[in-house]
């Protein structure tokens, strides 16, 4: 089969790779983040912006929820504010994070993606500030916690929220309800 | 190195949905200076008040009540007569949203002018932009077109916010430089809008909540 002779190194697109992080209370999945991107750059600036751009969602970790995407080096900018202007995927909020910008992909997982990243679950009842909450994971040194107050659980549906966030020393477990002293 | 510095967000302890420690943590991983304003005076953290008034009467009571108590005071934009109010007080740090409910954007000749003259900044909250879709956004977008016009005749301060309510809705300094600029901001506005001029504005309360008189300040120490 006759294949399409490349283009010298000149007259290739010259590529940025943009490394984020989705943040949300679900699991997002690759296929409705590469099209929750898109769609966000296609309604700020229109097809022909878009074109521009030549933006494609190359990798997305489901366990660490995070990623990168390639686009031309000149709409690095325009990309990022296309992320930022993600609010929500499925009806839960979300925030795609960028995490950093870099010529190859190599350079960017040495860079931004090295680390260990992702949700880790649990379940404990907590309590914070007076109020009883079931822990449901923690990340990074922040916790997530279901509220069993109704008022804050219609609080956090309006907002499109499942958890309140809370560092992890400022939750008590049932057993330290009592004595303020001591973090989970 | 600047930093942007986001004026309007909730905490758990009013609309909100996270602790400010978290708040603060998340923003700090983000390049962010966050300040709250909840209402509600919180240690380490800038602390402000939103104010929502119906009547001028009422507006001109909470900022009497509230305008010492906090680092910065925020008014709940939307009619036009408290847009007029607001702007024309120089108690008042940030007029937010003053297109809220409306067609147009809320600051007319009469608002701009009296802004530039009391110092009192424009609010634009970029949650706004960025929950609303289509048709929506595009008015919004169009209602921010027209205040940047307005700022660049009359020369009255705009501040930029994120008007955030959970963790989600936090923005890191160059993803708010990024949305200005693609929303019409030049990069000197942008900065300014998100960095210079809500510093200046905590600056001035600071050295106005030590006036003992007209003219007369404690010194420091």
């Amino acid at each position: 089969m006759l294949r399409a002779k490349p283009l010298p190194p000149s007259l290739r697109m010259r590529k940025r790779y943009v490394a984020f992080l989705a943040e949300s209370d679900v699991r997002l999945g690759r296929r409705e983040v590469g099209s929750a991107i898109a769609a966000s750059a296609l309604a700020l600036f229109g097809e022909t912006g878009f074109s521009e751009l030549s933006l494609r969602l190359l990798e997305f970790s489901e366990a660490e929820q995070r990623g990168f995407v390639v686009c031309s080096h000149n709409g690095v900018e325009r990309v990022v504010a296309a992320m930022s202007a993600v609010s929500e995927i499925g009806g839960a909020r979300v925030h795609l994070r960028p995490l950093g910008v870099s010529g190859t992909v190599r350079a960017l997982r040495r860079k931004f993606l090295s680390g260990k990243a992702g949700f880790i679950s649990r379940e404990e009842k907590v309590s914070l500030e007076g109020k009883d909450f079931i822990l449901r994971g923690t990340t990074g040194g922040l916790c997530y916690a279901e509220p069993v107050d109704e008022v804050l659980r219609e609080r956090l549906r309006i907002l499109k929220l499942r958890f309140v966030g809370a560092l992890c020393k400022e939750l008590r477990g049932e057993e330290d309800a009592a004595d303020a002293k001591h973090g989970l | 190195m600047w930093m942007f510095t986001d004026l309007h967000v909730h905490s758990l302890h009013s609309s909100g949905a996270d602790t400010p420690a978290c708040l603060q943590r998340l923003a700090r991983s983000m390049g962010t200076e966050l300040c709250l304003c909840d209402g509600v005076v919180h240690e380490g953290i800038a602390s402000g008040v939103e104010v929502h008034a119906e009547s001028r009467r009422e507006l001109l009571g909470d900022i009497r009540r509230y305008w010492r108590k906090f680092d910065f005071l925020i008014v709940h934009g939307g009619s036009m007569e408290i847009n007029r109010c607001a702007a024309r007080d120089s108690r008042v740090d940030v007029l937010v949203h003053p297109y809220a409910g409306r067609r147009d954007c809320g600051v007319d000749t009469v608002v701009a002018r009296e802004a530039a003259r009391s110092g009192v900044a424009i609010g634009i909250d970029l949650e706004d932009v960025v929950a609303a879709r289509g048709a929506e956004r595009a008015r919004l977008l169009s209602q921010v077109g027209e205040i940047l016009r307005l700022s660049r005749k009359y020369g009255f301060r705009i501040a930029v916010s994120t008007g955030a309510r959970c963790r989600y809705a936090l923005r890191g300094t160059k993803e708010v430089m990024a949305l200005l600029q693609c929303i019409g901001f030049t990069e000197e506005e942008a900065l300014a809008a998100s960095q210079h001029v809500p510093r200046e504005l905590l600056e001035k309360k600071r050295l106005a909540r030590r006036e003992v008189g007209r003219g007369v300040r404690l010194a420091q120490g």
